[in-house]
């Protein structure tokens, strides 16, 4: 279990990140028209920054103080919490990871969220416009139900005879293929990671491989269960919770895939459809 | 005399690698080579809790002699108790990380396996199968230079380890399934080619399907004019199952054309609500069943990224059925090149693209089924496997 130094500038770090973040937030607001995004749209992205930046959890913020006797007692709070990083940092680097997944994954749902929304637009706006044009294709549109009679568009004759022409050929036409977002793809394997990170363990080898080193660790042994009664409670509640994210993405995620498949046999329909007028 | 070593072999045994042992070992005999075959008493991977589902001791499948080993399970270090008993075999075990021999020490062992490989004749050539497994890590340590490695190697994580690297490297040859295969064993181990060699995987060439047969079965009449497209492979996410569906429905959605997908395998497949208009599951097919499959295709598709050989690759285009595969698979892509068989895709625009001319273009797709269809006749056939495979067997000294 790696050890993270006692620096005093992490806090600093921190404050100086969500600085910024916020700056640029306020910064954002006041050059994008109101209109260009729904008051949910923009409810979801403040989210997001929210999500960057308050997911590092840091155990060592600023010990400040006012009188003799506060930096009295700071100065035994910093001895102590110098004396425990041992023991509280790890906890913290693991809820940091387990953090630092979930905040992606929910800010990819809110990316697949956007996506789905604008699948909506476009259909409705479709809908609307019953004297659109035929959609733009990579070929030619065809009958839907006899996709066989663009049977023209490469003749057996004008078949290349290896794979790397023909691939030149796919490369050709994948040129025109309109970009397509997949968030809820890219959402598995983090929640794979979720999985994995959900549980934070306070409960790692103490080892040393010097008689001295083993000295150390059994100190740091007795105390560690000395302390884990404050310790323990709070981790488990931690882990509660981080169990509950990972359920909860994993849900919203099979919501999102069946919404995506609900709304891709309308787009299909539609396109169906038009094609056929 | 060869000595096939599989953690798994038998009837009821299914499995890539386990099919493949058993229809190399069936080829070998047919030859009139002299091969047996030692394997657990374990039915097969997907049923790991069923360890004694055969008879231990000598039995004969398919002609063939098979001597079956009760698995143990080994110390918590992940060594099996015969090394412990016997430490001059063991592997520099302080060169690999912990959790990689753990990591055998999860997968089927049998010290009564290791015994007989000890006490084997000198004349006995092993060949073990698949690379991953304990009773090929262990058993090659007991007889390296009369030790044959046949793989069936992917780029995964697990073909890093360092494990598998001294496995590798301390056999006496790899007998690759691919040419692709063949350069990804040579780049990861370091290996000199004369080491590496490419003997090769058949499949049974007489199986014929009928489209129209397909359709009928299951209910996908004429009348229905939608264009089938097909997997057949294990349903799950080590086959990019999540890549292909997400890619389809988006595929779907824009063109808006009557299509299929068909899924046919193994594995557990929680297909999402909604599904349904596009994709049809349709379980394990019976051999038949699954050939008429190929035939009624308009494309074979494969996602997956981790193959050695693909059966299912020179299956669909033994029907004349043309492929689309994932260009992240060296493998697949090396059979479509060498063939001309089948186009490739590398993300969504050229997955769409390369439906849109095999979709559109009968001929193309008749032509590109032909040569596919060509290349398995001409590269697939036991026989030679067999051939190539005792010669680099036997045919050493």
């Amino acid at each position: 279990m790696p050890h993270q130094s006692d620096s005093p500038d992490v806090a600093t770090l921190l404050a100086a990140v969500r600085a910024e973040v916020q700056a640029r937030r306020q910064a954002l607001h006041s050059t994008t028209s109101p209109s260009s995004q729904s008051a949910l749209e923009l409810q979801l992205q403040r989210n997001a920054e929210q999500l960057e930046i308050t997911r590092v959890i840091s155990a060592h913020w600023p010990l400040e103080s006012r009188s003799p006797y506060e930096r009295a007692i700071n100065l035994i709070n910093k001895i102590v919490r110098r004396a425990l990083r041992w023991y509280i940092n790890p906890i913290v680097e693991q809820q940091n990871a387990f953090n630092d997944v979930a905040a992606r994954a929910l800010r990819l749902q809110i990316e697949a969220y956007a996506e789905l929304r604008a699948q909506l637009a476009e259909l409705d706006r479709r809908a609307t416009h019953d004297r659109d044009p035929p959609l733009p294709m990579t070929i030619p549109p065809i009958e839907a139900s006899a996709p066989s009679h663009q049977d023209e568009l490469l003749p057996s004759t004008a078949i290349p005879a290896t794979t790397e022409e023909l691939q030149q050929l796919v490369r050709q036409h994948a040129r025109t293929e309109p970009d397509a977002g997949f968030a809820d793809y890219q959402l598995h394997p983090l929640l794979a990671q979720l999985g994995v990170h959900q549980q934070v363990n306070a409960h790692w080898p103490l080892v040393g491989h010097t008689p001295i080193e083993s000295a150390a660790a059994l100190a740091q042994r007795l105390m560690r269960r000395y302390l884990r009664w404050l310790i323990n409670p709070i981790v488990e509640q931690q882990n509660a919770f981080n169990t509950a994210l990972t359920q909860t993405v994993a849900t919203l995620l099979t919501a999102d895939v069946e919404l995506r498949f609900r709304l891709a046999r309308h787009r299909a329909a539609h396109v169906r459809r038009q094609t056929s007028t | 005399m060869i000595t096939i070593v599989s953690p798994w072999y038998g009837p009821d045994t299914v499995g890539g690698a386990e099919t493949q042992a058993r229809s190399l070992a069936r080829a070998l005999h047919a030859l009139g080579i002299p091969v047996q075959v030692w394997a657990s008493t374990g039915r097969d991977a997907f049923h790991p809790d069923d360890t004694a589902h055969y008879a231990a001791g000598v039995s004969n499948v398919d002609g063939i002699p098979v001597w079956r080993f009760r698995p143990d399970a080994p110390d918590q270090q992940g060594v099996p108790l015969f090394f412990r008993r016997h430490p001059a075999y063991l592997p520099p075990l302080a060169s690999f990380a912990p959790h990689e021999l753990q990591l055998l020490g999860t997968l089927l062992s049998s010290d009564e396996l290791y015994a007989a490989i000890h006490t084997a004749p000198a004349t006995t050539r092993f060949i073990f199968i698949p690379y991953p497994f304990a009773t090929s890590f262990w058993g090659a340590r007991l007889a390296p230079e009369r030790s044959w490695l046949l793989p069936c190697l992917h780029d995964e994580p697990y073909a890093y380890y360092s494990t598998y690297r001294h496995l590798f490297q301390t056999v006496r040859g790899i007998l690759a399934n691919s040419y692709a295969e063949a350069e990804l064993a040579q780049r990861l181990y370091q290996l000199p080619a004369r080491r590496v060699h490419m003997t090769g995987e058949g499949i049974d060439l007489s199986p014929r399907g009928d489209g129209e047969a397909f359709r009928r079965t299951y209910h996908l009449d004429s009348a229905d004019a939608a264009m089938l497209l097909l997997y057949v492979g294990r349903r799950d996410e080590s086959k990019n199952i999540g890549l292909l569906l997400t890619y389809m429905r988006e595929y779907w959605a824009r063109r808006g054309w009557p299509l299929r997908l068909l899924l046919a395998g193994q594995g557990l497949l929680e297909l999402p609500a909604g599904a349904e208009s596009l994709v049809i599951d349709l379980g394990y097919l019976p051999e038949q069943d699954k050939h008429h499959a190929y035939a009624a295709a308009q494309v074979f598709v494969h996602p997956s990224i981790y193959e050695s050989f693909s059966i299912v690759l020179m299956e669909a285009w033994l029907q004349g059925t043309p492929a689309l595969v994932n260009g992240a698979c060296a493998v697949t892509v090396d059979h479509c090149r060498r063939s001309g068989g089948g186009l490739i895709f590398d993300d969504f625009g050229t997955f769409a693209a390369a439906l849109d001319l095999l979709l559109c273009n009968p001929d193309l797709r008749t032509t590109l089924g032909e040569r596919g269809r060509a290349y398995v006749l001409r590269t697939c056939n036991w026989e030679d496997v067999a051939r190539r495979t005792a010669a680099v067997v036997l045919g050493e000294t």
